[in-house]
């Protein structure tokens, strides 16, 4: 029997497991955590990928604070499933998670929804309409295709769900170019989104 | 690399025209080690328990004051700038529920419980997430300004500062005017977003506010 393994674990310390472990190996650090409960031994885990899964909930929310709140959401959630489940490939795993939270934090914001429906005209019933996440992924995809002004004022009414006021003062533009802006920019990712679709 | 990554690449390109990473890193590393100290701890942190922890705080900062002065290191020498993070642990503090009818005896119900009732219960127990869902349903500024708190316990801080800024507009916000800008601006050092935390800090600092000191203290840590 091998020595470390005879000892207990309840008489290691957190930092002595934390520091025995092989911090590439992130499933075995579930694996320790799994035999001993230890929260505290996941810190290093949560912390390796934190920026990373920022990045993500950046990408699909454009809002640093949105984006930060996801990262911690999707942590509680592996705190909630980590020992019920049977975890292979903890980084996919961990950045599924984040981008379920994000496409449903889309699906349910108002004013994204009005966005989606660039996708209207190739949608001939009402059920179709009910806009899947490959929609949503697509219309997030075109946006910074757009020209760089309809690009902001689009990415700040419709995911960072700012007013027409917050924006034009955030971007020094008078309410009517903000207007302008946003009206063009739907109207061009509708294009962009007919010639995407065209061409697959 | 996958597609998720490629994603989360962008993501951080797309800030770091706009932020700096490293702070954000700092924030979040921070929350994980609240998230998890809590769940650790297994136990229900209550307002209650403030006092006690600032005696504490207040007992470790006095022997450590004894000790650099014994040493002869206070000697006025500028202090180090602290990463937002840091100032935020440093200075928050869960506000005490001084809304909640404190009568004592009365078993009401749970069910007869109002969501506000309910959720200052929750707040009052240290269960900061339920309280946050259950006082966000209220339009009282009071309650909003409870769940803003509750919000920021929560390592919610999108929710905490959408919060606080429907406080702001809610009917009586007079009354919390200076306790939401306080909150407020610690919501921003949480985030790690310095700027508007100056620019909050700031207006504190050259007013009469409660927290001017504090806003001072800050100020000067961040540089």
């Amino acid at each position: 029997m091998n020595v470390s393994n005879a000892i207990s674990p309840t008489f290691k310390s957190t930092k002595t497991r934390i520091r025995n472990l092989d911090l590439t190996s992130d499933e075995r650090i579930i694996a320790e955590y799994q035999q001993t409960k230890n929260r505290r031994i996941l810190a290093p885990l949560f912390k390796k990928y934190n920026e990373k899964l920022f990045g993500l909930a950046f990408y699909y929310l454009s809002e640093r604070e949105s984006a930060m709140d996801t990262v911690m959401e999707a942590y509680e959630v592996v705190l909630l499933n980590i020992d019920q489940k049977e975890i292979t490939y903890f980084k996919g795993w961990l950045f599924s998670i984040c981008r379920n939270i994000c496409l449903k934090k889309l699906r349910d914001g108002k004013k994204f929804s009005e966005l989606t429906e660039v996708a209207d005209t190739f949608m001939e019933s009402e059920e179709e309409k009910v806009y899947n996440d490959e929609t949503i992924e697509k219309v997030l995809e075109l946006i910074p295709k757009l020209k760089d002004n309809q690009r902001k004022c689009v990415e700040a009414f419709y995911l960072k769900t700012m007013s027409y006021e917050e924006i034009s003062a955030a971007y020094e533009m008078t309410f009517k170019e903000v207007k302008s802006h946003i009206q063009n920019g739907k109207r061009n990712l509708k294009i962009l989104f007919e010639k995407s679709t065209r061409s697959t | 690399m996958d597609e998720l990554e490629k994603k989360a690449n962008k993501g951080l390109a797309s800030f770091s025209k706009q932020g700096d990473i490293g702070e954000i890193k700092t924030s979040l590393d921070s929350m994980i080690d609240d998230m998890l100290e809590d769940d650790d701890s297994n136990s229900d942190e209550k307002p209650k328990s403030t006092s006690l922890k600032k005696g504490l705080y207040l007992l470790i900062a006095i022997i450590m004051l004894g000790v650099l002065g014994y040493m002869g290191y206070s000697d006025g020498k500028a202090k180090k700038a602290l990463p937002p993070a840091a100032l935020y642990a440093q200075y928050f503090e869960v506000l005490p529920d001084a809304i909640s009818s404190n009568e004592r005896g009365e078993e009401v119900d749970s069910k007869s419980k109002s969501n506000a009732e309910l959720g200052m219960e929750a707040y009052n127990n240290g269960d900061y997430a339920n309280a946050t869902f259950l006082l966000s349903k209220e339009n009282k500024v009071d309650y909003l300004v409870f769940a803003g708190i509750a919000a920021l316990k929560s390592n919610k801080v999108k929710s905490g500062i959408d919060l606080f800024s429907k406080a702001k507009k809610a009917d009586g916000a007079d009354q919390y005017q200076d306790i939401v800008q306080w909150y407020m601006s610690l919501s921003y050092l949480k985030s790690g977003d310095v700027d508007k935390a100056k620019i909050s800090l700031k207006e504190i600092a050259e007013s009469t506010h409660y927290k001017k000191a504090e806003a001072v203290a800050i100020l000067k840590s961040l540089k």
